[in-house]
């Protein structure tokens, strides 16, 4: 099958600033900045997958305490209580909002993990070169990026009720670390979405079909 | 004219059919990007409405919680100053930020470009505007606090009385501003901005 060409084989660069294609000179050391926005322009992202597994990794460390530690703090006359990410979905559940308890675990708890995991496998089948299902990787990796911020949910949850419960003495909210780690969590796996770079998926299989293409001509 | 996949970095040509026409890379599908004039004043209108909306969202408050006879009002910037009051500074920067600097910004440089390109000419910091619009598109949240305002609602129905405030409401309307600008294409504007400055594509 004819390999479709990449700009990078053409010593042609597409800004990841404006979409310019620019001719990018190879051998030259020094770098080249897109004429139309001034970016530096680079075949693939700057950093590779290094960097996007600095951030995944980061960010699944920081899950352990964003789970563990409460999130805020809820004092009313005699009840005294803290919670939790999960706490905090069981108890809207139980408050009789399951629909909104539904969001909130999706937000919070689902995409979260499902991101992680998602990334996890998509560095990973990125790093040992897989070639199959590409298109599909990719895909999976546009939903991730659309999603990725509703997790935010949580901590604005907590800003607010913060400000809203300030019933002087019957009643207080206090934010804790927890939210403080999920705000980091979340930030992180934004960051690692971001740097990775997508046609890092296409170059494997790119690599793949023209080593099969070389092949049969060699033992010929 | 050479089209390059955003996605794959496959080379191709735009194929025989109007060149307005949505054309989808070979290869992995993506939608390729064909330049199409900027529809400026659509933009603008959106940019505009965002702001006033942006506005009435900050001075109104989004909900109002009344128990006992007292009453109590949220808008953003309060909810802002009562978690770094309670030692929360992690939570009220990360709110303050993506909730009501990145969003102004946004709209404010969008407002700043668009208005300037209907005059024919580019204005200054023009590259950094863009550049800057792009980086925010992931970091601004304004349709998360909206639904955040929604849980925290809903959260304390037992302990008080809780009202949608007008703030909400334009929340809302602001939401969508965002979300209409942000469908359409920035590189529209670089083109347009190649036929100013008279720079020229491969």
């Amino acid at each position: 099958m004819n390999v479709p060409a990449r700009a990078m084989d053409l010593g042609l660069v597409s800004c990841r600033g404006c979409s310019l294609v620019s001719r990018i000179h190879r051998g030259k050391h020094e770098a080249t900045h897109c004429p139309r926005c001034g970016k530096l322009l680079a075949t693939r992202k700057p950093g590779g997958l290094t960097r996007a597994w600095a951030f995944l990794l980061a960010a699944m460390f920081l899950y352990i305490p964003a789970n563990v530690l409460p999130i805020m703090h809820t004092s009313r006359l005699t009840e005294h209580r803290s919670d939790t990410i999960l706490s905090g979905v069981v108890h809207l559940w139980e408050g009789g909002s399951w629909d909104l308890s539904l969001i909130v675990f999706v937000a919070s708890i689902v995409i979260p993990v499902v991101k992680m995991a998602a990334l996890f496998v998509l560095f990973f089948t990125a790093h040992r070169g897989h070639s199959g299902h590409v298109r599909e990787r990719v895909y999976l990796l546009h939903i991730l990026e659309l999603v990725g911020h509703w997790s935010m949910l949580d901590v604005f949850v907590v800003a607010l009720l913060v400000t809203l419960v300030k019933f002087g003495a019957f009643a207080d909210v206090e934010p804790e670390s927890g939210v403080i780690a999920f705000a980091g969590v979340v930030i992180l796996t934004l960051l690692a979405s971001s740097s990775f770079d997508p046609r890092l998926l296409w170059d494997a299989q790119v690599a793949k079909r023209s080593a099969r293409h070389i092949e049969p001509a060699g033992a010929g | 004219m050479l089209l390059v996949c955003d996605h794959c970095d496959t080379v191709q040509t735009p194929s025989g059919r109007a060149p307005t026409v949505s054309q989808h890379c070979a290869r992995c599908d993506h939608e390729l990007y064909v330049p199409k004039p900027a529809r400026l004043d659509h933009m603008l209108a959106l940019a505009l409405t965002g702001i006033v909306a942006f506005v009435i969202s900050n001075t109104y408050p989004v909900v109002t919680l009344s128990a006992h006879g007292r009453e109590r009002s949220a808008t953003l910037l309060l909810a802002v100053s009562a978690a770094a009051d309670q030692g929360a500074i992690a939570v009220a920067v990360i709110t303050l930020v993506a909730t009501f600097v990145l969003p102004l910004t946004e709209l404010l440089l969008y407002t700043w470009v668009l208005l300037a390109l209907r005059e024919h000419h580019v204005p200054r910091g023009f590259r950094s505007a863009m550049h800057t619009l792009r980086a925010i598109r992931h970091w601004s949240m304004v349709e998360v606090f909206l639904l955040a305002v929604i849980v925290a609602a809903v959260k304390l129905g037992d302990l008080a009385t809780v009202t949608p405030g007008i703030g909400v409401f334009a929340l809302f309307v602001l939401t969508c501003c965002v979300g209409f600008l942000r469908r359409f294409d920035l590189r529209d504007l670089w083109t347009l901005f190649s036929r100013e400055t008279g720079a020229r594509a491969l």
